[in-house]
């Protein structure tokens, strides 16, 4: 295992250093992907404006969310970007040297592939939930309980990046399904929390589990609450647990060569 | 004439193969139309003032048609474009007998009608049996036609606009942080997920005078005083479709001449 994660690592390493190499196409990425950030955060910004606060969350709150969306979609992208590439890997055929490598599975994919926009997000992310963490004066307390429901968050969207990847291995041609299903997903992440009701915040937070990648790390350091941290963690564990069934189930179903169809 | 549309024809009747394709795309607006439907519904009845800025059908309808002609893929033109540049298959299609940019944009149309004609049909279909038809000051007779105007010519616009951000690839090693910005200017003041008539009040009439509200005209159209603005947004749209039009006609020349074939 020890080996799978230094493996792990060292593919990210050459992922980094290989986009590195054209220093100003990564730097264009990056700035790029901030611009493209930032209309969100002018969206709900306005849209705050206009409505004053909402259930207790204020301009702030939404950015601050906004900020976690972005890092969780970041650290996906920029580490685990090889799982988002699964349904080409297979139409391909190419899935072969995953499987093959004498390393764990997963991790051979993740770093399999890499986008450098994906840093933009992950450095946005980052500065924009420092930025929240100093303006809303996050004691200790606050700081554990939000890195912790951060992780979990990161940890959902490249679970649920990897079901919707899986899809390929049931649906012939899978790849433009793949990405459908994953906007599915992604969408009701970027709408503040604020405005989501009762019922269908709890659906986003456990049936699609949207709202642990955004919203819920932002309520959890508001409720300050022990159990609902420990509810998350619960069902970051399903998902864990449906995402690892699932990938057992879906690789025994891949054809080598099956691109010849 | 003839050409295009046959082209199109083809290209549309190669994406019907596309069937699940198009299936899902239409689950995602469906899913995504309705999700924004409960939102909103939950936060007009939060806070019931918003009804003065921009009544709860208006708003609905705004967001819908939105969605909708972002089906038919306009600003996809960018893509085409970059990846003909990089790829160095630019020179390929330049031997056709039809211009370069309109092969691409009646491919673009032929890949997008299908989905565009399933999105409008969800699009009005459940607006119109969750909200009914929006408020608009005018009568369906002289409203539909209005829409059905502003739509087209936006849609000529939101091409010009991508074709000229698809153009600066020849100088760019990659056009896609232009991409993002026009597209994202056209999210913001188009009233993609926050519709403008939230914003304050300069920045309502920036969207609307600019060329990124008029390439979204068509959400500005489901909007309660349609008849006192639709002199001006025609006007708007029609006056960013002459700049853009000679801007591309400017810069595709200088593009083409910068052109180096590889041979």
């Amino acid at each position: 295992m020890k080996n799978d994660i230094l493996y792990f690592f060292t593919q990210i390493k050459f992922n980094l250093k290989n986009a590195y190499a054209l220093q100003k196409s990564f730097w264009v990425g990056v700035v790029s992907m901030v611009l493209n950030n930032t209309s969100f955060f002018i969206m709900w910004l306005l849209f705050m404006h206009a409505t004053g606060p909402i259930n207790g969350w204020t301009s702030i709150d939404v950015f601050g969310m906004l900020g976690v969306a972005m890092f969780c979609f970041g650290v996906c992208h920029a580490f685990f970007y090889g799982v988002r590439d699964l349904p080409e890997f297979v139409l391909r055929g190419s899935f072969d040297s995953v499987l093959l490598a004498p390393v764990n599975s997963f991790l051979k994919l993740s770093g399999s592939s890499f986008s450098v926009t994906a840093y933009g997000d992950l450095l946005m992310g980052l500065g924009v939930m420092i930025f929240y963490g100093v303006y809303a004066h996050f004691s200790l307390y606050s700081i554990i309980l939000f890195i912790i429901s951060v992780i979990l968050g990161c940890i959902v969207f490249v679970c649920i990046r990897l079901l919707c990847s899986l899809v390929v291995f049931f649906i012939h041609d899978g790849e433009v399904i793949s990405t459908q299903i994953f906007e599915i997903f992604l969408r009701p992440g970027l709408y503040p929390g604020a405005i989501f009701p009762g019922k269908l915040k709890i659906f986003c937070m456990t049936i699609v589990p949207t709202l642990i990648t955004s919203a819920v790390p932002i309520d959890v350091v508001k409720i300050k609450s022990i159990s609902f941290l420990i509810f998350i963690f619960m069902i970051t564990l399903v998902w864990i647990f449906f995402t690892y069934f699932m990938f057992k189930i879906s690789v025994r179903r891949y054809e080598s060569g099956n691109f010849l169809r | 004439m003839y050409t295009g549309i046959y082209y199109i024809y083809i290209v549309a009747k190669n994406a019907t193969e596309q069937k699940k394709k198009v299936v899902f795309q239409m689950m995602n607006h469906a899913i995504f139309l309705l999700f924004s439907l409960y939102l909103y519904k939950y936060v007009y009845g939060l806070l019931p003032n918003l009804q003065f800025k921009l009544p709860f059908p208006n708003a609905i309808w705004s967001m819908a048609v939105y969605f909708m002609v972002f089906w038919l893929g306009v600003r996809n033109i960018e893509r085409y474009f970059r990846r003909d540049i990089q790829s160095g298959n630019i020179e390929m299609y330049m031997l056709r007998p039809v211009g370069y940019i309109w092969q691409k944009i009646f491919v673009l149309l032929g890949n997008g009608l299908i989905p565009f004609i399933s999105a409008s049909f969800l699009s009005i279909v459940i607006s119109y049996l969750v909200v009914g038809l929006p408020v608009v000051d005018t009568s369906l007779l002289f409203w539909l036609p209005g829409v059905f105007l502003i739509l087209i010519l936006s849609q000529i616009l939101t091409c010009l606009l991508f074709v000229l951000a698809g153009l600066t690839g020849f100088w760019l090693d990659n056009s896609e942080p232009v991409h993002f910005l026009i597209s994202k200017l056209i999210m913001i003041f188009g009233g993609a997920w926050v519709p403008v008539a939230f914003f304050p009040k300069t920045l309502q009439t920036f969207a609307e005078l600019s060329p990124f509200g008029g390439s979204m005209a068509i959400s500005f159209a489901m909007y309660p005083n349609f008849s006192e603005h639709f002199p001006l947004l025609i006007l708007n749209v029609i006056f960013w479709i002459i700049v853009c039009f000679i801007l591309v006609w400017i810069v595709s020349h200088k593009a083409f001449e910068k052109l180096a074939i590889n041979g």
